[in-house]
């Protein structure tokens, strides 16, 4: 058992064996045949995991990326992890607030699993805004799944550790957006390290969130723009499966609401819209409400509206 | 001998008689004045005394008492000086002023004997009116704020002297013309006009319902979008004041000593705009004698809190209580006033701490956790209090030097008017003037759907997550958009539009 285990208040076996029947907690060791067989075959596997939930297996990804995230990056990480879990693949991340939270939450918007490795213990909810988050993962059959006994704190020195289990579960590592110097990084490493399959996001050349995956991709990552280039890079899938059905947005260009004209094409603010349908800005207002409402729209920053990706 | 003299002292808002007595007995020099006076009150007798004697008057060299009765008022400021020389000079006899008692006299002196304007004069005024004196001497620079005071002969002065000749008979002074209401409203002219915001036409149609309802209004948008230009013209197209509230305003100003010399009634709607590192007693009200704050001197306008969230929390949840009841009480040791202010509420803020999120030119680089704590900064029962939240785009460059001039200050103006006509007739038995007003037993009676709005909006709060709060909210402002439209049932349109102004408190807040 590896010291990093024990958190600075470690709990009695006792206490251990109650906070892990409250919370529905298993373990798993690494001589189990339970164990994943990915990970068993990492340089330092985790000798013992605390599991809530169930364990994944089959197809595996893990998105990773920054904390301090935009919304480019994080619209992509929920819609990547949502097309990856309609086509089976387990979505991993470490639920930490940005981009984590937006690949588990698109993985549960696709219908999938999705699993959670944490830097404290498995029943303590960090960061504490992802309560909900976190039920929702146990609740649609994925995992929440630490190194650490229940009752361990989020401790710095966990994290970097957490990461090589993030990217031991998966076959495959897709990053999103991070810095130079992150966190994020050393789980790049550790994918690097453990033969993995890298996939970086790309992003604008001059936004900080790029300065990683543009380096990675000029390293000779693979590029990832949606969802089939991993799964079609993983051999999961080949390109003429099925046709994709990327006529459904432009239906709208010939549409007899000018609003959805207007929009056809790409998301618009309200003035442009204003500017571009003539109606006036009340009958405007009513009428986005009414899409809005029908879920064809929907409102994004800066009073921008946007047809709505299915 | 012993000489009395008429003059008014405010106690809050309102003005209440004070007699001035003075004896002058024989004896050696000695000076006394009694009935709680304050330092401005005391120190009246140096600057009495020079200007007496440089106005040409002997100073008193016996035993002088002054006395302010009612003696257990607190006298302030500095309006005392005038009657105070004048029972100073009749009580020595060197002038007959017979009509001292019936007639208002207040002003600072300078030294050498000229009137100073002094401040809370209309309040002072008006009190006398309603007490039966008819004539009023006061400072030059005081005059133009009572010309609308029906019944009032007022005498401007500019020195001692001229009173004394005035009240002696020897010279009389010449009365000022009094000037109605309409007259002064004329004078109405608004330094910001719709007309000079280019393009907007989501916030104007905003602002719009805003004024037609006397909603509080937040602007949530980038830097340099306009949100404070577009607040500057709210005031422009609210409805004229009327004669009382135009008094209320102007009462209020003179009181914490805001109207210039010359300056009359004020006919615009005031606009206020307190920093955010304002005091708390500087918003509500307060200081040593109970002046008030911001809050009260938007009173019938419009108060402006830019950058919402960096406000101190304390300093926004003390404007709560006042902004919904429309009063405020400020109570200190020796004062204790209740001032109005019942004014509109808009608020402007940033998306997030940078200020870029979600804009086109920019990229934000705030976190999602700092752009939360940002946002927590204001508060919910706050956000609960405010109608219309509307995000405003910044308009650009290309935009505003192409498109054409829009429509006028005055244009919208007559439609809010029209529509608070209406809701006035609708509420003028429950004693409230606009929609914004309504509580929930009257949005009960006046905000009756029809089926299809009423399924529509259901479907929204189950869609969107409205609250229910957010509900009773949609609904008042969905009164008002038919009300401009001159209907007296809402409609779905109507619904649909007012929905829209509620979205941006569940995309912020999630509340």
């Amino acid at each position: 058992m590896k010291e990093t285990g024990i958190s600075e208040k470690a709990l009695s076996p006792e206490e251990i064996r109650a906070a892990m029947s409250e919370s529905g907690m298993w373990t798993v060791s690494i001589g189990d045949d339970a164990y994943p067989e990915l990970l068993r075959h990492i340089t330092d596997p985790p000798g013992t995991l605390y599991v809530r939930g169930a364990l994944p297996s089959g197809k595996c990804v893990s998105i990773v990326g920054s904390r301090r995230d935009t919304r480019y990056g994080r619209q992509q990480a929920f819609a990547i992890a949502k097309e990856l879990a309609r086509n089976g693949v387990t979505v991993i991340s470490g639920m930490a607030r940005g981009i984590d939270t937006a690949a588990h939450e698109g993985a549960l918007a696709g219908g999938g699993k999705t699993v959670a490795v944490l830097g404290c213990g498995a029943d303590v909810c960090y960061p504490p805004e992802n309560r909900v988050l976190m039920e929702n993962i146990l609740y649609a059959g994925g995992a929440v799944i630490s190194e650490y006994p229940p009752g361990s704190q989020p401790l710095a020195y966990h994290f970097p550790l957490r990461n090589r289990i993030i990217s031991g579960l998966s076959q495959a590592l897709l990053l999103i957006e991070a810095r130079l110097k992150s966190g994020t990084n050393s789980t790049v490493n550790y994918a690097l390290e453990q033969g993995r399959e890298v996939f970086a996001l790309p992003g604008n050349v001059d936004a900080p969130g790029s300065e990683l995956p543009l380096k990675l991709l000029k390293e000779g990552a693979a590029m990832c723009t949606c969802a089939e280039d991993i799964l079609e890079g993983l051999g999961w899938k080949t390109s003429d499966d099925e046709p994709d059905d990327a006529g459904e947005q432009l239906s709208f260009t010939e549409s007899d609401d000018p609003v959805l004209r207007a929009l056809a094409l790409e998301e618009k603010t309200f003035e442009e819209l204003a500017e571009e349908t003539g109606m006036p800005p009340g009958d405007l207002s009513a009428a986005l409400t009414l899409l809005e409402i029908e879920d064809i729209i929907e409102k994004r920053a800066g009073r921008a509206y946007a047809l709505k990706r299915k | 001998m012993l000489a009395r003299a008429l003059c008014y002292a405010l106690q809050g808002i309102d003005g209440c008689p004070v007699t001035v007595e003075t004896d002058i007995a024989p004896g050696g020099f000695s000076f006394a004045m009694v009935g709680l006076p304050d330092a401005a009150v005391r120190e009246s007798r140096d600057r009495v005394f020079s200007a007496l004697r440089n106005s040409g008057y002997a100073c008193p060299e016996s035993h002088v008492t002054i006395n302010l009765a009612p003696g257990d008022l607190k006298k302030e400021g500095a309006a005392f000086d005038l009657p105070i020389a004048l029972s100073m000079i009749s009580a020595s006899r060197q002038a007959a002023l017979p009509d001292l008692l019936k007639t208002l006299t207040l002003g600072e002196l300078g030294l050498d004997g000229t009137l100073v304007p002094v401040r809370g004069v209309l309040s002072m005024v008006i009190a006398a009116r309603e007490q039966g004196v008819d004539s009023v001497i006061l400072p030059a620079g005081n005059a133009a704020e009572v010309q609308a005071v029906e019944g009032m002969y007022v005498y401007p002065a500019y020195t001692l002297k001229e009173v004394v000749d005035h009240l002696s008979g020897k010279a009389l002074l010449v009365a000022q013309c009094q000037r109605s209401y309409s007259e002064c409203l004329t004078e109405r002219t608004e330094a910001f006009d719709l007309s000079q915001v280019r393009g907007q036409q989501g916030a104007r149609r905003a602002l719009e319902i805003a004024a037609a309802g006397g909603h509080n209004m937040l602007m949530i948008g980038v830097p340099g979008s306009g949100k404070t230009m577009l607040a500057r013209c709210l005031p422009g197209i609210l409805p004229d004041m009327t004669v009382e509230e135009a008094f209320e305003v102007t009462r209020i100003h003179s009181i914490a000593g805001m109207i210039a010399p010359g300056q009359g009634l004020i006919t615009n709607r005031p606009f206020r705009t307190p920093h955010h590192s304002a005091s708390l007693p500087s918003l509500v009200g307060g200081g040593m004698d109970a002046r008030p704050g911001e809050i009260s001197l938007a009173h019938n306008g419009v108060l402006f809190l830019d950058e919402l969230p960096e406000y101190p929390r304390s300093v926004l949840e003390s404007l709560r209580q006042p902004l919904e009841d429309g009063f405020v009480t400020v109570s200190r040791a020796r004062a204790h006033t209740r001032y109005q202010c019942r004014t509109m509420l808009v608020a402007g803020m940033n998306p997030c701490p940078c200020g870029y999120y979600g804009s086109r030119t920019r990229q934000c680089h705030c976190s999602d956790h700092e752009i939360r704590k940002y946002l927590d900064r204001v508060s919910g029962p706050m956000l609960d209090r405010i109608d219309l939240q509307l995000e405003v785009d910044a308009v650009p460059v290309s935009e505003i030097q192409t498109s054409a001039p829009s429509e006028c200050s005055a244009a919208v103006r007559a439609r809010v008017q029209a529509a608070r006509e209406m809701q006035r007739g609708r509420l003028k038995d429950r004693e409230m003037f606009a929609n914004a007003q309504m509580d929930n037993k009257a949005i009960e009676e006046f905000c009756a759907l029809d089926s299809a709005g009423q399924k529509m909006l259901e479907t929204a709060v189950d869609r969107m997550h409205l609250s229910m709060r957010g509900y009773q909210r949609v609904l008042k402002v969905a009164r008002t958009i038919a009300d401009l439209a001159g209907e007296e049932q809402i409609r779905l349109p109507h619904i649909a539009e007012a929905i829209q102004y509620r979205t941006a408190d569940n995309k912020y807040w999630g509340r």
